[in-house]
């Protein structure tokens, strides 16, 4: 069914609002695991700040909707692929704590509010301290 | 002004009747009607932009969909939910996916924003934990990043890596 195509009519036909139209309807952890890298049309519009503030979409980044261990492989490629290019323009940014290992070194440089959920007290004392970035935030 | 028609006209020229409060479910065509004072029955609206066979699939959908409240305004901040879509809808939009693109630009055109919605949400469902490639295969696009391009990626995951 899916390859079957009466109309010839690609997705890369539709235009960048209707490709951004459909990108909304899914999370982030959704669009940049699975949207990032597919093509450069596709890299301008999950990547690019400018045209995400454009549309008025500031850069949130939530790893706490999809934490159950079936999604760890898309959290672990998020944080080794993903963040590492998009990290100075994320401003919010919400973090559960079995997600705190693979994000606590790489700076954010435009971080106005960071949520941290589930954390118990010592573990994450021991990671504020011990990190140069977020001692700074 | 119950059952009051009105015609439309697709790009290959086939003209559909159609009740007046169903067509108003389009906000383009709303506008022409209330706007420009096309309300006569002899009127034509041509839509110069879907094709017959996709148009009157929206005027299926736009029927069965006649008596349902207006959707809500939109809200960025409101929980993505794309398993929300009825059973009715599920089974309009099991088509090719040429014919669910060319429903996405009929919907944006028309300006229907229910269609609109639940086309977009059909497609997400279709992205979802999907790795880039599937999604190259599932939507036939082409890899068209250069060799320097691709090393240049791994590059910055490398650097990430080493962190």
């Amino acid at each position: 069914m899916e390859t079957s195509n009466n109309y010839n009519t690609n997705v890369l036909d539709l235009p960048d609002e209707m490709l951004l139209a459909i990108f909304n309807k899914l999370n982030m952890i959704d669009v940049l695991y699975s949207l990032v890298d597919v093509n450069k049309r596709f890299n301008r519009l999950t990547l690019d700040p400018f045209y995400i503030h454009t549309r008025d979409l500031t850069v949130k980044c939530s790893l706490l909707q999809r934490t159950s261990p079936l999604d760890n492989q898309e959290i672990d490629t998020i944080c080794k692929k993903i963040l590492p290019r998009i990290h100075h323009h994320i401003h919010k940014f919400t973090v559960p704590s079995c997600s705190i290992e693979c994000i606590v070194n790489i700076d954010y440089l435009q971080l106005q509010s960071l949520s941290l959920v589930n954390f118990e007290q010592q573990k994450l004392l021991g990671h504020l301290t011990g990190n140069v970035y977020f001692c700074s935030i | 002004m119950a059952g009051h028609k009105i015609k439309l006209q697709s790009s290959d020229g086939d003209t559909f009747d159609v009740e007046v409060e169903i067509a108003k479910q389009s906000a383009t065509i709303k506008t022409m009607l209330e706007d420009l004072g096309m309300d006569e029955e002899e009127d034509v609206i041509p839509l110069p932009n879907v094709n017959s066979a996709i148009l009157k699939k929206v005027i299926q959908w736009a029927t069965h969909h006649k008596d349902d409240p207006p959707p809500p305004e939109d809200d960025e901040n409101r929980e993505k939910n794309t398993n929300d879509i009825s059973s009715w809808d599920q089974d309009f939009l099991k088509v090719d996916q040429g014919t669910l693109f060319e429903l996405i630009l009929a919907a944006n055109y028309l300006d229907i924003k229910g269609l609109l919605d639940v086309t977009c949400k059909t497609v997400a469902n279709m992205i979802k934990g999907k790795t880039p490639e599937e999604i190259r295969r599932t939507f036939n696009i082409k890899n068209d990043f250069t060799p320097q391009e691709e090393e240049q990626i791994k590059k910055e995951n490398e650097w990430c890596e080493e962190k």
